[in-house]
């Protein structure tokens, strides 16, 4: 994928870009809103990362402006912290994820991974499967082989986030967001506890297990 | 029983001075009336006495001039006029001469007789002045004269002044009262505005119109608050600008610490997660600092909308469920009864995840935790009951500023913001956030009003 990361800091957009680089990226990287913009609208990027402080043109704006003169690939915004108002704003202004600083790279590159796949070709599937676990998204029914689970219906969204994304890491800050709608941090184990519920029902007697926990990032759903 | 309204206006103290000045009042007439009274008997008296003194003179004239006889006819005489004084000449035996005053045994000298009035018939009495004095042969001669008359007089100056100070009184107690009520009710403002302060409400004003002293007091407390208000937005913006400021380079130290762990050994890498974790905790308290900061600056509000405060207990309580079961308490979840409100949704579930937490952090195992929405004819809200040990009563204000924490949660995580910000949170919807005693446990409540 081709992304280009506009932030102003350096220390920050070396440390993203490096990372993402490692996991077989192309990153170029832009200093200020208005180098940004420019360059978004006239060279050809799969995702944009851009920071909401910029120094010439503030990233809402250069996002706005971006998707004015046509360009829809994904964006990701990085807000400050204290920002509640910018997050409303910036999924209005036309970004598609946000992430709040400062994060860890696993939080970014799953977030990165998550949009990239876009267009969305699975959350057009009506069944999700990974290996014999089966997820029917219109009856609400899921299956490990021919055993039906039974699912709390915030552990079936649960499970159908991991499912939709499988193959690919998604945080716990990506759970609490999409699944309880939570857009800041609980400091306890919501997610934690949810996941171990849904594993005791999925994976019963010698069921390999499917659901993985990566440390310090988070979780996949994956057949090995 | 009295209103409240009414109680109020009895207790202020602008009333209590015209109650004061129309009791006042009361006594000044009361003292004019007796002065009137007093004043007007005595002149009634003294003329009384010298009519009296006058005639007795001219009969003794006469009676030492033409003889008793002459007297005599000349006293049947008078009494025949109309409006005459009264008479009573009895020889020295004591046998009736001549008059019509009839009763009592006059001494000689001044006397005041009541007697009943022979010529009406009626059972009304007078009073009489009567004069006595000895007369040559030995008989006695009695003057007297109906002080009765000046009464009349007497009456009507009292009761002229009675209807002066009936419809004065009333104008003093309704001017009183009307007053009262004008300054009562910029009192009660002022004193609300004061314990809205009191409660941490900086932002209100106290009217400083009218310039008299009310005005006055209004303006010194204008200025206290605005003092007040400007040395806590520079408390706040010290602890702000200390998180945003850190954020970066802890940020750096972080990102630094993430790039030598993908090198490092296994035993190096777990030290590493170990600093990164604290890392992540101060960034999570200064995090909680700026998001304090930006709930109460307000802007959010902007944002408020209708929301169902079913929906967010449910799904709040629905994600905290099983991690409370897991730890061997349970969870109560009581009617969902749609509540409508306005508000940020995502703040509302922030503060009521914080509330939950909070009584998972202070309850022990075993014990259950409640989530009901309330609704009386004056307010909707939610509460939290827990079966912990609950807050002493004298630490209930002070746990909901920022940094504060009890004593004995020392040993718990957590850096005492979690209730400052549920705090500015129902600051922000205008809704009043209370800790009861839940007898046993605690229940916080967070109450629009309706």
């Amino acid at each position: 994928m081709r992304i280009l990361l506009v932030e102003d800091d350096v220390k920050t957009a070396a440390y993203v870009a490096r990372g993402l680089r490692e996991t077989g990226q192309l990153v170029e990287v832009s200093a200020d809103g208005r180098d940004g913009l420019f360059r978004l609208t006239n060279e050809d990027f799969d995702l944009a990362i851009v920071d909401r402080m910029l120094p010439e043109l503030d990233g809402l704006s250069m996002v706005r402006s971006a998707r004015a003169a046509g360009f829809a690939a994904p964006v990701l915004l990085l807000t400050a912290m204290d920002a509640i108002q910018d997050r409303v704003a910036g999924l209005e202004g036309g970004a598609d994820d946000y992430l709040v600083k400062p994060f860890s790279f696993e939080e970014l590159n799953a977030r990165v991974n998550a949009l990239g796949r876009r267009p969305p070709i699975r959350e057009q599937e009506t069944t999700l499967s990974v290996s014999d676990l089966t997820l029917d998204r219109l009856r609400r029914i899921v299956k490990r082989g021919e055993h039906v689970v039974d699912l709390q219906p915030r552990e079936f969204r649960l499970l159908e986030e991991l499912m939709l994304n499988s193959g690919r890491v998604v945080t716990r800050t990506m759970l609490l967001e999409r699944v309880w709608e939570f857009h800041f941090d609980p400091g306890t184990n919501i997610v934690e506890s949810h996941i171990s519920r849904i594993r005791s029902k999925i994976d019963r007697g010698g069921d390999v297990p499917l659901i993985h926990t990566m440390r310090g990032a988070g979780y996949v759903v994956r057949a090995n | 029983m009295l209103s409240v309204r009414t109680e109020r206006l009895l207790g202020s103290t602008s009333f209590r001075l015209s109650a004061a000045y129309a009791a006042l009042l009361v006594i000044a007439f009361l003292a004019a009336g007796a002065a009137v009274w007093l004043t007007t008997k005595t002149a009634a008296e003294q003329e009384v006495r010298e009519r009296v003194e006058l005639e007795m003179r001219s009969l003794q004239q006469e009676i030492r001039a033409e003889g008793l006889p002459a007297a005599i006819a000349a006293i049947r005489t008078r009494l025949e006029n109309p409006g005459a004084l009264e008479y009573r000449l009895i020889d020295d035996t004591g046998a009736l001469l001549v008059g019509n005053l009839t009763v009592g045994t006059p001494t000689l000298g001044w006397a005041t007789v009541r007697i009943g009035d022979a010529r009406e018939q009626g059972n009304e009495t007078e009073d009489f002045l009567a004069l006595t004095e000895l007369i040559p042969d030995g008989a006695l001669l009695t003057i007297g004269d109906d002080l009765d008359k000046a009464e009349g007089v007497r009456a009507s100056i009292l009761n002229a002044l009675v209807w002066v100070a009936i419809p004065t009184l009333l104008l003093v107690i309704g001017g009183g009262v009307l007053l009262s009520l004008g300054t009562a009710r910029r009192m009660r403002t002022l004193s609300d505005a004061m314990s809205q302060v009191g409660l941490g409400d900086l932002a209100g004003k106290v009217p400083e119109t009218g310039g008299d002293e009310i005005a006055r007091i209004g303006q010194g407390v204008n200025e206290m608050v605005a003092r007040i208000d400007r040395l806590v937005v520079n408390i706040r913006r010290v602890s702000t600008d200390i998180a945003h400021d850190l954020r970066t380079p802890l940020a750096h130290v972080r990102q630094d610490l993430e790039t030598a762990g993908r090198s490092a050994d296994p035993a190096t890498r777990e030290g590493i997660r170990a600093a990164q974790a604290r890392i992540d905790e101060i960034l999570r308290t200064f995090q909680a600092i700026l998001r304090l900061a930006e709930i109460d600056a307000g802007g959010v509000r902007a944002r408020f909308v209708q929301i169902d405060l079913a929906t967010v207990v449910e799904r709040v309580a629905d994600a905290y469920r099983a991690e409370i079961e897991e730890t061997g308490r349970t969870l109560v979840l009581g009617p969902l009864t749609s509540t409508n409100v306005r508000g940020d949704s995502d703040l509302i579930a922030q503060a009521l995840a914080n509330i939950i937490e909070n009584a998972m952090r202070h309850t022990p195992t075993g014990s259950s935790i409640s989530v009901t929405l309330r609704t009386s004819e004056r307010s909707l809200g939610f509460a939290v009951q827990d079966e912990g040990p609950g807050i002493p009563e004298a630490d209930r204000v002070r746990v909901l500023d920022p940094f504060v924490r009890l004593d004995r949660s020392r040993s718990t995580p957590g850096a005492g913001l979690g209730l400052s910000i549920v705090s500015s949170i129902a600051r922000l919807h205008g809704a009043r956030l209370s800790l009861e005693d839940a007898r046993p446990g605690l229940r916080v409540a967070i109450d629009w009003p309706a």
